[in-house]
C-alpha cells in the first residue's frame, strides 16, 4: 500500500501542475482547472494506477481531464474573466507584482486567444505545444483517428494565426494614431 | 497569397513527416515566402503558448495530495465502535434496566374458591348428585346378550 502510494505521489508530482495549465487553459479559470486536476487524480487513485501499463497514467489522466473539463464547459459555470485575471494574480507566488501583472496579461492573451478555437482543436494544439505530444498519443487522449488531429491542429494555427495579425494589427493602428 | 504547401509546414514544425519528405520540403519553406512566414507565425505561437506559465499554488497542491491519498469515507452502517469494557458494561447494565422497565410483568391471579358442598343444602346437593346418576339414560328397555363363538368372533 505503502509503494502504490509512493507510486502515484510520483506521478501526481511528475503530472500535477501540467494538467492544470492545460485545464486552465481549456478552461480559461483556475479554480475550476484545480478541481477537475484533483478530481481526474482522485480517479486514478480509486481506479488503481497498477492496473494501468507504464507510461500510461499521464495519457489517462488527460483524457478523464478533457471529458470532466467538457462537462464543466456544458454546465456554463464559467465565472467572470474579471475574476480569473484577479485569482491568477493573487495565486502568484512571486514577490513582483509588476512581472506578476505582466505574466498574467500574457497569460490573459494566450486564453484569449485559444478561447476563439473549436474546443477539440484547442486541446490537441495545447496537448502538441504544451505537452509536446506526438500525434498518435493526442489521437489517443482524443479518441479520434490521427488524420483528425493532423486536420486540427493545422487548422488551430491558421485560425490563431488569423486572430494573432487582427490583434496586432489593431494594436499597431492604435500606435499610430 | 497562398501556397497548398502550408499544411505540410505544420506537420514539419511537429516533426511528423518522413525524413525523405521533410528533406524535400525544406528547401521550398525556405524559397516559397507564404510558407516561410507560416512557420514562422507558427514558430511565434508555439513560443506564446509554451510561456503560458503556471506557478501552481504549493498549498493547493499539498491539500489536494492529501485529500486523494485519504482514505475513502466508510459508511455509518459498516463503521465500528472502539469503547473500553466498564463503557460497554455500562450501557448494557442500562439496557438491561431498560428492557426490565417495559416489559409487562405477570401478577398473581387468585384462583376460584373449591366447590364445597354443604351437606344440609338438599337442593345444591340432589344437583350435584343427579350429574353422575346415570338412571337418566335407563329408558326400560333390556339388554340383550349375544354370544358369539370365539372362533367366528376372530375372523
Amino acid at each position: 500500500m505503502a509503494s502504490h502510494n509512493e507510486e502515484f505521489t510520483s506521478v501526481f508530482d511528475a503530472v500535477y501542475a501540467n494538467l492544470c495549465r492545460f485545464l486552465e487553459c481549456l478552461l480559461g479559470e483556475r479554480a475550476a482547472a484545480q478541481d477537475i486536476a484533483q478530481e481526474s487524480f482522485l480517479r486514478l487513485h480509486r481506479f488503481g494506477l497498477y492496473r494501468l501499463p507504464p507510461d500510461e497514467a499521464r495519457f489517462w489522466l488527460f483524457r478523464v481531464a478533457r471529458n470532466l473539463a467538457l462537462n464543466e464547459m456544458r454546465k456554463q459555470r464559467t465565472r467572470s474573466r474579471l475574476s480569473a485575471q484577479a485569482a491568477v494574480a493573487f495565486n502568484d507566488p512571486s514577490p513582483d507584482p509588476e512581472g506578476a501583472l505582466l505574466r498574467a496579461e500574457s497569460n490573459q492573451l494566450v486564453r484569449d486567444l485559444l478561447g476563439h478555437l473549436p474546443e477539440r482543436q484547442r486541446t490537441a494544439l495545447l496537448l502538441r505545444e504544451q505537452e509536446e505530444m506526438s500525434y498518435r498519443e493526442i489521437a489517443r487522449v482524443l479518441g479520434v483517428s490521427e488524420g483528425n488531429v493532423k486536420t486540427d491542429i493545422f487548422r488551430a494555427r491558421r485560425l490563431l494565426r488569423e486572430r494573432w495579425h487582427e490583434l496586432h494589427g489593431a494594436a499597431a493602428k492604435l500606435c499610430e494614431r | 497569397m497562398s501556397c497548398n504547401l502550408t499544411e505540410k509546414v505544420s506537420l514539419l514544425l511537429d516533426g511528423e513527416l518522413a525524413a525523405d519528405e521533410a528533406e524535400r520540403l525544406e528547401p521550398h519553406v525556405t524559397a516559397c515566402p507564404v510558407c516561410r512566414t507560416a512557420r514562422e507565425d507558427f514558430v511565434r505561437l508555439r513560443r506564446q503558448i509554451k510561456a503560458y506559465e503556471y506557478t501552481p499554488n504549493t498549498e493547493a497542491r499539498r491539500r489536494a495530495l492529501a485529500h486523494i491519498l485519504a482514505p475513502p469515507p466508510v459508511p455509518l452502517w459498516r463503521r465500528r465502535l472502539a469503547l473500553p469494557v466498564p463503557v460497554f458494561a455500562v450501557i448494557g447494565l442500562m439496557i438491561a434496566v431498560a428492557v426490565w422497565a417495559i416489559l409487562p410483568r405477570r401478577t398473581v391471579q387468585p384462583s376460584p374458591a373449591p366447590l364445597v358442598l354443604q351437606p344440609n343444602d338438599a337442593a345444591t346437593a340432589h344437583a350435584a348428585q343427579s350429574r353422575f346418576d346415570l338412571s337418566r339414560f335407563d329408558h326400560g328397555e333390556r339388554a340383550e346378550i349375544y354370544t358369539v363363538p370365539r372362533a367366528a368372533a376372530m375372523r
